[in-house]
């Protein structure tokens, strides 16, 4: 499932969206303003967080998250009993990349904070937040701890403007599914036990202030893909419930 | 019914399907979703216009990458057989 589900979903976010343009970031953003009082809010997260610990806890966590959804299937299939949550919890993680990554990205399409210079127009507080974003990486670059999440970024930007497939390239933010499949590990944990699901449920809350700091996706973004999996959640139960005989 | 007891790899192997208990419908279930994925995959791949080279490209690796997630999946898994308890073989 993940190594079909991945290269196909590639196509779509890095051949298909580009054609939809970014016509959401520049509403995203100002609601994102509006909830925080008119400060934009990296600057809240990045006060919070500051460019030590905190800054390496939210870069470990959102390396990490590669690595959780991609072996997501492998872990549930081999670990989880009840063949019905198992199934449930599989087609899950499925229909949100279909449901959120990709009829989600269409009707949302949006690039993200620290692509809206380069891709959609001019913004000073998104230009200071690459600034600071840039300041940051390199000097934990000159401390030989390199912040991937942030030197990621120029990557993905050259992807899009060559429109070269690549594994793991694409620009998509609203809704965010860092925080759909964060949200659905958190609801698998909590079937196995409220102490897992509540230690998913801080990730996900982490990998959503992730998302803010390194500029990747709107305040809204997350929330919102957090609903969707909830929705996707509960719509898939019916689907796996047992036929009456 | 009189049990023996049992150690090593047959043990190993009476333990494993208290974990992974896949049964006929589950089969069915699961190749409805695979089938979902390949659905999905034929829905994009002609509106990509990508060449059938750079998918391939691509699809190996993340094949190799699903490969050695799954085997490290495969030893947790054997771990967790190994460290379960002991069954008598009956």
């Amino acid at each position: 499932m993940t190594a079909l589900t991945f290269p196909f979903f590639g196509l779509f976010k890095q051949l298909i969206l580009p054609a939809r343009g970014f016509i959401w970031d520049s509403t995203l953003a100002q609601i994102g303003r509006a909830l925080t009082g008119g400060t934009s809010p990296w600057v809240l997260v990045h006060a919070l967080f500051g460019a030590g610990a905190g800054l390496r806890l939210l870069n470990f966590l959102y390396t990490i998250w590669l690595v959780l959804i991609f072996a997501f299937p492998m872990v549930v299939g081999a670990f989880v009993g009840d063949s019905r949550l198992r199934l449930r919890l599989l087609a899950s993680w499925f229909a949100a990349w279909v449901l959120i990554g990709t009829v989600g990205a269409w009707c949302f399409a949006s690039a993200g904070p620290c692509y809206y210079n380069a891709l959609v127009g001019t913004d000073a507080s998104f230009a200071e937040m690459q600034h600071r974003l840039a300041g940051i990486a390199r000097a934990a670059a000159a401390d030989g701890h390199p912040i991937e999440t942030i030197e990621f970024q120029p990557f993905l930007l050259k992807a899009f403007y060559a429109r070269i497939f690549a594994p793991g390239g694409g620009i998509s933010a609203m809704p965010s599914m860092h925080v759909a499949l964060a949200t659905l590990c958190a609801i698998a944990g909590f079937a196995r036990g409220s102490a897992l699901g509540l230690a998913l449920t801080g990730y996900a809350v982490l990998i959503w202030l992730g998302s803010i700091y390194f500029g990747w996706h709107y305040m809204v973004d997350g929330p919102v893909a957090a609903l969707m999996m909830f929705a996707v959640w509960k719509a898939s139960g019916p689907i796996v419930r047992p036929r009456p005989a | 019914m009189a049990s023996r007891p049992v150690s090593g790899w047959e043990g190993l192997a009476l333990r494993l399907p208290r974990i992974v208990p896949v049964d006929r419908r589950e089969w069915r279930a699961a190749g409805l979703l695979i089938a979902c994925v390949l659905g999905y995959g034929l829905l994009v791949f002609p509106a990509s216009g990508a060449s059938a080279g750079a998918v391939l490209g691509v699809f190996l690796v993340f094949g190799a990458a699903t490969g050695k997630a799954a085997a490290l999946v495969l030893i947790a898994c054997l771990a967790v057989a190994a460290g379960s308890p002991r069954i008598d073989a009956t």
